[in-house]
């Protein structure tokens, strides 16, 4: 009898253990933060990027179908200091979700570049707030980790125990490997290297590698052919070996700044998913390391 | 200055570090626990020394932007705060766009009949526009618009809140409420200013049905997202139903110079085919009450269609946009016939570099029939797009009216705006 009743209560209530079992519904801007707050959150979250790995983060439209996924979701998790100022603002807007936790991850980071003097737009699309591309030092995963964490400890306090386990996991990986990225990487401090957007400082902070000059010298215009010209002078008079580019970048322009200057111009992921192998937030440091190393040899 | 502060603090901590450090051991050294704290010290010690360096290489970071060497970790550091804005902080974004219009016609005058532009052959200041953007509260957003034309004349374009939340659940969840003067939502053009058109000019059937100054109305507004598979909108907005070329007859005495309101729905519906190509269909209806003999009814309706494509990694060099609109209208009037016609535009934008966007777009008014016959229009034009903040576009257009001469007309606009980024509408 007691079993029937059982049943019954469960045929009721057939929502009762899918319920429970739900995952929390995270959206991120960008596939970086999908990947960390995927390896912090396990099986308890369902994480979607807004925009994907080969695609510009600065250029993403506000499709209304994002608003229709942040309409759904609980957390949002951003990488903030206005990389996604063009388009996240109309988004959350749309989302029409008042109960959505909206979470810049830029938190416990040291920001580079950010403006001293004044600014104006005679300098290209400066973000006023410093550079945004901080995820490209691994160091700064740990943080952006710690903050993902804490969030999901605090929409679902039961989990604590596994988040936490699975954060400090999450750690000790990054930990192991970003100490041999820099072990490999080791024997080229100091070199100087050339980049197209004012993208890779993080990434050249991490390794000691000095960025000399851009081929975008207002970031987010086309350079004239004065710029290049000097450019290409600039990188035959140094001997600078490489020409950083992501793999969004306009690359024909790229190479032919490569091709006149004897410079080797490398494309990068900049960002997970850029590659077709990078699925976790280490692949994309082993891909870019191998990819250095590979031009560097 | 708080960075001296800490500093400060930490270096007194260590100098007390150092004076119990240097406390005669000997009588302690037996004690367990003693020992455990000492070592304690040291670790607290380290860390101090640890966070005073990382400290003096942010303040050099800060000095110089200089990309330094073998810096620590940084996953300790407490910077990360939002900008303080000061004074400024809570000041509305205000941008500034200005439209210089220069050109050709083969007849001025039709032409500023036909696009309802303030064209005159040569070289002319077209519109200001000045927007202020802000926060209200923790409800409400504001938006005012503010457009200063050729003669100097200033008009509230727009001036609106929106909110998503209310207090008191007082707005139910999935609707969002705007209040003020707008755009109605009734399809895609009339929801744009003057320097987000994508030609120079008006399309021909929105020219009139609402006229030059388009559809703006005083009124209050609600849009529903749908819990469907794909984004789905419903908008219902209640106008005050002031637009001159639908719900007022200028050419005849007013018999009542009341408005009696108008009604809009809207239907969107937004479709992801590819991570690169979107589809968007909707369904526009608005009806209100016109300033004709017992009050006649005002009815427009319109289906728009769009399909845009931007291939993902090459965001800023390549585009296309593909955009459909048709509208009908209707005006019962007093003793006379209602008047009633409709017409379509269909334009295609194609993004072939960085900065260059080449266009066409071909009008057809007089289906079904106007008064006045039918009207056809070629145009095509060609952007320079210089910066998103600034650009020079030129357009051909060639139309053709029912019963007379054929008209030419060439356009040059410069388009700048200066002030806040604004987010981009898809």
């Amino acid at each position: 009898m007691r079993e029937v009743a059982f049943f019954l209560i469960l045929l009721l209530f057939p929502s009762v253990s899918s319920w429970a079992a739900e995952a929390i519904s995270v959206v991120t801007t960008t596939t970086d933060l999908a990947a960390i707050a995927q390896a912090v959150g396990g099986d308890r979250v369902k994480v979607e990027s807004i925009a994907k790995g080969f695609q510009d983060p600065h250029y993403v439209e506000a499709k209304p179908s994002y608003m229709r996924l942040l309409n759904r979701a609980r957390l949002l998790f951003s990488v903030g200091l206005q990389l996604e100022v063009g388009w996240l603002p109309l988004l959350i807007q749309g989302a029409r979700n008042p109960s959505l936790v909206h979470v810049d991850l830029f938190q416990g980071i040291s920001v580079l570049e950010r403006p001293t003097g004044p600014i104006s737009r005679a300098q290209g699309d400066i973000h006023p707030e410093g550079n945004p591309h901080y995820w490209l030092d691994p160091r700064n995963g740990t943080p952006m980790a710690r903050r993902i964490a804490q969030e999901l400890k605090t929409l679902s306090p039961g989990d604590a125990v596994y988040f936490d386990d699975r954060l400090s996991s999450f750690e000790r990986e990054l930990k192991s490997r970003i100490k041999l990225w820099e072990e490999r990487m080791a024997p080229y401090r100091g070199l100087e290297v050339v980049a197209y957007h004012k993208q890779w400082e993080y990434l050249a902070r991490w390794l000691g590698l000095s960025i000399i000059d851009y081929v975008e010298d207002k970031p987010g215009i086309p350079p004239g052919p004065r710029h290049l010209t000097s450019l290409i002078q600039t990188i035959r008079q140094r001997k600078v070996k490489l020409l950083l580019v992501a793999n969004f970048n306009n690359s024909g322009l790229a190479q032919s700044v490569a091709d006149k200057s004897g410079a080797q111009m490398i494309v990068l992921p900049a960002s997970v998913g850029g590659e077709e192998r990078i699925s976790g937030f280490t692949d994309l440091f082993d891909s870019i390391t191998a990819h250095l190393l590979r031009a560097l040899k | 200055m708080i960075l001296e502060e800490k500093k400060g603090l930490y270096l007194l901590t260590l100098l007390l570090l150092c004076l119990l450090n240097s406390l005669p051991g000997a009588t302690w050294a037996q004690d367990p626990e003693i020992e455990a704290l000492k070592d304690r010290l040291r670790e607290m010690e380290q860390e101090m020394q640890k966070m005073r360096r990382q400290m003096e290489q942010r303040g050099q970071e800060k000095a110089a932007e200089a990309t330094s060497r073998s810096s620590p970790d940084p996953q300790s550091s407490p910077e990360g705060t939002k900008t303080p804005g000061g004074s400024s902080a809570f000041n509305p974004a205000i941008s500034v766009n200005g439209l210089f219009l220069g050109g050709f016609s083969s007849s001025p005058r039709r032409t500023r009949e036909l696009t309802g532009l303030d064209f005159h052959n040569g070289f002319n200041f077209q519109e200001a526009e000045l927007q202020f953007t802000a926060d209200v509260d923790p409800y409400w957003k504001a938006n005012f618009i503010l457009g200063v034309d050729r003669g100097g004349e200033a008009e509230l374009e727009e001036g609106y809140v929106t909110s998503e939340e209310l207090p008191y659940g007082l707005l139910p969840a999935n609707m969002s409420l705007k209040l003020g003067k707008f755009f109605p939502f009734f399809g895609k053009h009339n929801l744009l200013h003057a320097h987000q058109f994508p030609f120079i000019d008006r399309p021909l059937i929105h020219q009139s049905v609402f006229g030059d100054e388009g559809l703006k109305d005083p009124g209050l507004g609600l849009s529903y997202l749908l819990p469907s598979p794909w984004f789905s909108e419903l908008t219902f907005q209640a106008l005050a139903g002031e637009n001159e070329a639908l719900f007022r007859f200028p050419q005849e005495p007013e018999r009542d110079a009341r408005r009696r309101g108008a009604y809009l729905g809207h239907w969107k519906n937004f479709f992801d085919l590819t991570d690169s190509t979107t589809l968007e269909v909707g369904n526009s209806y608005l009806a209100g009450r016109n300033s004709a003999a017992r009050h006649k009814l005002s009815q427009a309706a319109g289906f728009d269609l769009t399909l845009k494509w931007r291939p993902l990694q090459k965001a800023t060099e390549r585009g296309l946009i593909w955009q459909s609109e048709y509208l009908y209208f209707s005006q019962e009037r007093g003793r006379e016939p209602s008047t009633k016609g409709g017409g379509l535009y269909t334009s295609l934008q194609y993004q072939f570099a960085r900065r260059w966007w080449i266009q066409g777009r071909y009008d057809l008014s007089g289906i079904p029939k106007f008064e006045e016959g039918k009207t056809r229009r070629w145009s095509a034009l060609l952007a320079f797009v210089l910066s998103e903040f600034s650009a020079i576009r030129l357009q051909h257009s060639y139309t053709w009216v029912q019963g007379s001469n054929p008209l030419n007309q060439i356009f040059i606009q410069f388009n700048f705006t200066i002030g806040s980024h604004p987010a981009h509408q898809y």
